[in-house]
C-alpha cells in the first residue's frame, strides 16, 4: 500500500518535469538540457517571494511565471539563433544549466534553503501516513497533467502542436508556425517544471545542484517511453516513479539503490528496445 | 552514484547510436546522452559547484606585531556555503578576535580557505596554506571526508593541524609524538567510537530506564557514521564486552530491531521509518551530520511515525532548527553543545558567539574557536611558532574549554573531562521542548531537574 | 486576359543545392480555373518547383506573382495569402484522427467567418470512406485513403491555388482511377491547380496545359492536346514511337 500511494505521487511529480521535456523534443527536436534549471528557478523564485513576506500563493505563482519566463528567454535568446543545429543546443543549453546554477550560487551560496509549505501535518491515506506538503504536491500535479493531457488532445491549440510534433513540414503547409509553437510549448513546459520544483520545495531542499536530479530523471523517463512520445512519457513517469518507491520500500538499504536500479531499467531498456516503450508507434 | 550510473548509460547509448548509427535520430540522442554523461560525471565531482569568494575572507583579524613581534598566521578551512562550514570560520575569528583584544602572546591572523565541501579543494586549501600564504598551523576542517583527504598534505607541509570537525576515528590513525603524524591532533568532536560508545552508555543505562527496549538505527551513509554504527551494533546487545567493561552490563534486555541507511542527499524517509515501526522500533538512534537532519526531524515530527527519536543531528544544533521542524521531543546528543555551565567557558563563549554572529554556535563552531585558543596558548608558552616547538608544546594541552578540560592522549586525540571524569564518558544530551527550546536531560548532574519526556505520539510503557 | 484571371505567374526561378542548380530560369503562369501540369523524368525538378513556390525551399527568381501581389517569402505568410501545397507523399498527421487532419487544414482561414463544417461535409461527400473512418488515426489509412485525406485536407483550406504533388504515387491502377475522378470534380468546382506528375497519361487527362521540364529548365510548353501530339514528348513520355 505504501508502494501504491507514494509510487502514484511520486511518479505525478517527476511527469510533471518529464512532460515539458518530452514535448519540447517531440516539436521542437530541441533536447534542453536547461530543463532542469526551470525546475531550480521556480523553487528559487518562490523561495526568494516567500523571504520578502509575500503570501505563499504570491510566491508560488511567481516561482511558475518566473519559470516560464525564463523558458521564454532561453529560447528566445539562446535556442532560436542555433536551432538547427543540434549539437550546439545540447551544449548552449548545457552552459545555461551551468550559468543558472553558479548564479543561484552566487546569490544565495550553496546552504540549503526551505520552502514553508501551504498544508503542514500529516494525512492519512489507505492507511499510508504521509505529510500533507507531499500529498498536495502530488495531487496539483496530477490535475495539471491531466489538464496538459486534455488541451493536447481535446483543443485545437492541442492538435496544433501534436501535429508540428508528428510533422513540422506538413504543419508549415497547413499554415502553422512551428517555431512558434515551440516559444510557447517551451515556456510551457518550463512553467510546468518550475511547479514542479514550488511543489517539491517544501519537502525537499533547495540547493543550488538541484537542477541535475530533475534532468536526468526527465532524460531517463524519455528514453523509457520512447523518443518524444507522450503517452510512453506518462507511462514511463509512472514506472519510474512506483519503481522508485518499490525499492525503497522493499529493498535493504534501498533508499540508496534507488538510482542505480533507475538506471539498470534504463540500460535494459536500451539493449531490449531502444526505442523505448512506444517509440516508433505512438509519435 | 546514480550520475555515475546515468554516465555509463549514456555512452552505451552513445555505442549503440555511432554503431548502428542509420538513424538521425538515434544520431541525435547519442550526441545528447554524450554530452549529458559529461554533464552528469562533471556535477558528480562538483557537488557544490564554483562560488565566487576571496580565500582571505574574513582575515581581518589580524593585526601587526603587538608585544611578541611575530604575528601568529593561522589557516582555517571549511565549507563556507552550510552552517557548519560558517561556523568553523566564525569560531576562529572569534578566537582570534578575543586573543589579539587580551593581547597576551602573539598576535594571531586566520587565513580562512573555502573548501566547499570537497576533499580536492580541501587539499588545495593545505597546498595554499602552506606555499602562499605561510601560515604556521591549521585548523578547522568540517566533515571526515575532507578531514581524511588532507592529512597526507599536512604531513607534508609539517605544519601543525588541529582538526576541529571530524569525528571519525582514521583522523587519528597511526598519530603518535614522534612518527609523520605527529602534526594532527584532534580537539573536537570526540572521535566518533567514543561517541558510539556515550550513546550505548546512554541507551543501555539511561533510555532503557524511561522504558524503551526496542531501538533501531536510522544513518547517514557517511564517513563519520559507519564505524559509529558498527561500534552501536556490536555494543547495544552486549555492551559490556564492547566497551570491555567500561560500560557496566544493561539494566534489562536492550533489543536491536533493525539499521537503515540514508544518502546526504535523502528528502524522503517515509520507507526508513516504516520499516523501522515494523520491525517493533520504539526508539530510533540517528546520525547524520549534514543538512539532511532538517529533512529527517520534519518528517518525523510531521508523520509521528510511533517511535523516539535521538542521537547525532548536527542540524539539529542550530538555532533555526526548530522553527522548520517543530521536532517536539526529539533528543540531540552526545555531539552537540548546549549553553550550559558544562564549563566555565561554554556560556561565556556562548553569549559572546551569539554577540556577534546572532545565531547559536554548532559544535565545530565550538571545538575551532578552542583549537584557536589551543595553539595560541602553546605559542605562547613555548615563545616560539616553528612546527616542532609547537607540537611539543600542543602535546601539554591541559585547558579548560568550551567542551570541557581538553587534553590529548599519546594519539593525539582529544579526552574531555567534562563534568566528572570519573563517571567516564557522560556527553551532553538535550531534548527539544514544545516551546522550541533546549533542556538538557543527560547527563543529570547538568539537567537541572528537567527530565526525559516521551515525544508526542509515543507511549512508553 | 485581365491580371485578376492570372493567379501565378513566376519569372526566373532559380534554385540551386550547393554547386547543384535545380532549377534554372522557370517562367510559367497560372490562370484562375486552370489546371497546370508538370511533367517530366525523376530528378527535373518538379517537387523542387512546387516546395520553391511554397516557400520551404530557398529560391531566386526575377518575379513572382501570385493572386496580383508579390509571392510572399515565408511559408506561412504564403499558406495565408491562399497558396496551399499538398505535399508529395501524402504527409498525413499519423497520430491524429481523420477529423483532426481535415479541420487543421481550415487553420489557415481561422481569422475569417467558419466555414469548417460546410466544407467538411463537402470533403466527406467527395471521399465517403473518409466520413466512415473520420475518427480512426490517419496512421491506419490505406495508401489510396491517405491520398484523398491529404487532398481533402489542402481543400479545406480553400486554396486560390492548390499545388499538388504526385497524388498516385504508389497507388493501385483502381485506386489511381478514383483519385484522378476526384481531381477531376475538384478541378470543375472551379479549383485552381498546379499538378505534378509522372504519369503523363494521367497529367493530360485533368491539365489544360502542360509544362515539360526537364534538368531543371521548360522544355516544352503548350496546350494539352499539342503537347500530347509532340513527337518528342510521344517518343519521350507515351513510350510510343
Amino acid at each position: 500500500m505504501d508502494v501504491l500511494v507514494q509510487g502514484a505521487l511520486t511518479s505525478a511529480v517527476i511527469a510533471l518535469v518529464a512532460l515539458g521535456f518530452s514535448l519540447v523534443y517531440g516539436v521542437g527536436g530541441i533536447v534542453n538540457l536547461a530543463h532542469g534549471s526551470f525546475f531550480m528557478i521556480g523553487a528559487y523564485s518562490a523561495y526568494a517571494m516567500s523571504e520578502t513576506g509575500a503570501p505563499l500563493l504570491v510566491s508560488a505563482v511567481v516561482g511558475v511565471l518566473a519559470a516560464t519566463l525564463a523558458g521564454v528567454l532561453l529560447e528566445r535568446l539562446v535556442i532560436t539563433p542555433i536551432r538547427h543545429q543540434e549539437v550546439a543546443v545540447l551544449i548552449a543549453t548545457l552552459a545555461v544549466a551551468i550559468l543558472v546554477q553558479s548564479g543561484v550560487q552566487f546569490f544565495y551560496g550553496g546552504l540549503e534553503r526551505q520552502l514553508p509549505g501551504f498544508v503542514s501535518g500529516a494525512v492519512t491515506v489507505f492507511g499510508v501516513t504521509l505529510q500533507q506538503t507531499r500529498v498536495l504536491a502530488g495531487l496539483v500535479a496530477l490535475v495539471t497533467i491531466v489538464t496538459v493531457l486534455l488541451v493536447l488532445t481535446r483543443t485545437p491549440t492541442g492538435r496544433m502542436v501534436r501535429a508540428v510534433a508528428q510533422d513540422e513540414e506538413a504543419s508549415r503547409l497547413i499554415g502553422v508556425r512551428p517555431e512558434r509553437v515551440t516559444l510557447y510549448v517551451l515556456a510551457i513546459g518550463a512553467g510546468l517544471a518550475g511547479l514542479a520544483g514550488v511543489l517539491t520545495a517544501p519537502y525537499g531542499v533547495l540547493t543550488p545542484t538541484m537542477w541535475l536530479l530533475p534532468l536526468t530523471q526527465a532524460f531517463a523517463i524519455v528514453i523509457l517511453g520512447g523518443l518524444g512520445s507522450i503517452p510512453g512519457t506518462v507511462l514511463a513517469s509512472v514506472v519510474v516513479g512506483f519503481l522508485d518507491r518499490f525499492v525503497a520500500f522493499n529493498v535493504k538499504d534501498g533508499d540508496i539503490k534507488v538510482g542505480l536500479v533507475t538506471v539498470a531499467v534504463i540500460l535494459a531498456t536500451l539493449v531490449l528496445r531502444p526505442q523505448g516503450f512506444l517509440g516508433k508507434v505512438a509519435r | 552514484m546514480e550520475n555515475v550510473g546515468l554516465g555509463v548509460v549514456a555512452w552505451v547509448t552513445t555505442a549503440r547510436g555511432w554503431y548502428e548509427g542509420e538513424h538521425m535520430l538515434r544520431k541525435k540522442w547519442a550526441v545528447a546522452c554524450t554530452v549529458v554523461a559529461m554533464s552528469a560525471l562533471a556535477a558528480c565531482g562538483e557537488s557544490g559547484g564554483d562560488v565566487a569568494s576571496d580565500p582571505t575572507t574574513g582575515a581581518s583579524a589580524g593585526a601587526s606585531a603587538a608585544g611578541s613581534g611575530e604575528t601568529f598566521k593561522i589557516g582555517v578551512f571549511g565549507p563556507e556555503q552550510i552552517p557548519q562550514g560558517e561556523d568553523v570560520r566564525d569560531g576562529a575569528l572569534l578566537a582570534a578576535k578575543e586573543l589579539n583584544a587580551k593581547g597576551e602572546g602573539p598576535q594571531v591572523e586566520i587565513v580562512f580557505c573555502d573548501s566547499e565541501a570537497k576533499p580536492e579543494k580541501a587539499i588545495a586549501c593545505i597546498t595554499k596554506f602552506a606555499q602562499q600564504d605561510k601560515v604556521q598551523a591549521i585548523s578547522g576542517g568540517f566533515s571526515s571526508a575532507e578531514t581524511l583527504a588532507i592529512l597526507d598534505t599536512v604531513k607534508r607541509a609539517k605544519l601543525p593541524y588541529v582538526s576541529a570537525g571530524a569525528a571519525a576515528p582514521d583522523v587519528v590513525k597511526g598519530v603518535d609524538s614522534t612518527g609523520p603524524g605527529k602534526y594532527i591532533f584532534r580537539i573536537g568532536p570526540v572521535n566518533s567510537l567514543n561517541l558510539a560508545a556515550d550513546m550505548c552508555l546512554t541507551v543501555t543505562t539511561k533510555l532503557t530506564k524511561e522504558g524503551f527496549s526496542k531501538f533501531g538505527i536510522l544513518h547517514e551513509d557517511a564517513a563519520f557514521a559507519l564505524p559509529l554504527v558498527e561500534f552501536l551494533n556490536a555494543c547495544l546487545p552486549n555492551p559490556s564486552a564492547a566497551t570491555k567493561g567500561a560500560i557496566p552490563a544493561a539494566v534489562k534486555g536492550v533489543e536491536l530491531v533493525g539499521t537503515e541507511k540514508h544518502t546526504p542527499a535523502a528528502t524522503d524517509f517515509s520507507a526508513q521509518f516504516k520499516s523501522l515501526k515494523d520491525k517493533g522500533a520504539d526508539f530510533v538512534i540517528e546520525v547524520n551530520s549534514t543538512q539532511v537532519g532538517i529533512q529527517l526531524g520534519k518528517q518525523w515530527a510531521t508523520l509521528k511515525p510511533g517511535f523516539a527519536l535521538g542521537g547525532i543531528n548536527v542540524s539539529g544544533q542550530s538555532s533555526a532548527y526548530f522553527d522548520v521542524t517543530k521536532a517536539v521531543g526529539e533528543l540531540n546528543g552526545p555531539a552537540g553543545i548546549v549553553r550550559a555551565a558544562v564549563s566555565e567557558k561554554t556560556i561565556p563563549f556562548f553569549d559572546a558567539f551569539m554577540a556577534e554572529y546572532k545565531r547559536d554556535p554548532l559544535y565545530n563552531g565550538a571545538a575551532t574557536y578552542d583549537g584557536i585558543y589551543a595553539l595560541h596558548e602553546a605559542a605562547a608558552r613555548a615563545g616560539a611558532l616553528d612546527a616542532d616547538t609547537l607540537v611539543t608544546e600542543l602535546e601539554k594541552t591541559d585547558r579548560v574549554g568550551v567542551s570541557g578540560v581538553e587534553k590529548f592522549n599519546e594519539q593525539h586525540d582529544v579526552i574531555y573531562s567534562a563534568t566528572d571524569p570519573k563517571a567516564g564518558l557522560s556527553l551532553l544530551y538535550f531534548q527539544y521542548q514544545a516551546d522550541g527550546s533546549k533542556k538538557i536531560v543527560y547527563p543529570e548532574s547538568l539537567a537541572d531537574g528537567n527530565t526525559y519526556q516521551a515525544p508526542p505520539g509515543v507511549t512508553l510503557p | 486576359m485581365s491580371s485578376t484571371d492570372r493567379v501565378l505567374s513566376v519569372a526566373g526561378l532559380k534554385v540551386s543545392f550547393g554547386k547543384a542548380q535545380v532549377l534554372d530560369g522557370i517562367d510559367l503562369h497560372v490562370d484562375r480555373g486552370e489546371c497546370l501540369a508538370v511533367v517530366g523524368p525523376n530528378g527535373a525538378g518538379k517537387t523542387t518547383l512546387l516546395r520553391a513556390l511554397s516557400r520551404l525551399n530557398e529560391s531566386t527568381s526575377t518575379s513572382i506573382e501570385f493572386d496580383g501581389k508579390p509571392l510572399p517569402d515565408s511559408a506561412y505568410a504564403t499558406v495565408m495569402a491562399g497558396l496551399v501545397h499538398c505535399p508529395e507523399r501524402r504527409r498525413l498527421f499519423p497520430g491524429l484522427t481523420i477529423r483532426d487532419n481535415l479541420e487543421l487544414g481550415a487553420r489557415r482561414l481561422r481569422k475569417q467567418p467558419d466555414t469548417k463544417a460546410e466544407d467538411l461535409e463537402r470533403v466527406f461527400s467527395l471521399f465517403p470512406k473518409l466520413k466512415e473512418r473520420a475518427s480512426q488515426s490517419a496512421g491506419t489509412l490505406s495508401g489510396g485513403e491517405q491520398q484523398q485525406c491529404a487532398i481533402g485536407r489542402s481543400l479545406m483550406g480553400r486554396p486560390t491555388l492548390l499545388l499538388l504533388d504526385e497524388p498516385t504515387l504508389g497507388l493501385s491502377v483502381g485506386v489511381k482511377e478514383a483519385i484522378i475522378g476526384s481531381i477531376q470534380t475538384i478541378k470543375d468546382a472551379g479549383t485552381t491547380m498546379l499538378l505534378v506528375e509522372q504519369d503523363v497519361n494521367f497529367a493530360f487527362r485533368c491539365a489544360d496545359r502542360v509544362i515539360v521540364l526537364e534538368h531543371g529548365q521548360v522544355a516544352r510548353e503548350g496546350p494539352t492536346a499539342q503537347i500530347a501530339a509532340d513527337p518528342y514528348v510521344k517518343q519521350a513520355y507515351l513510350g510510343v514511337a
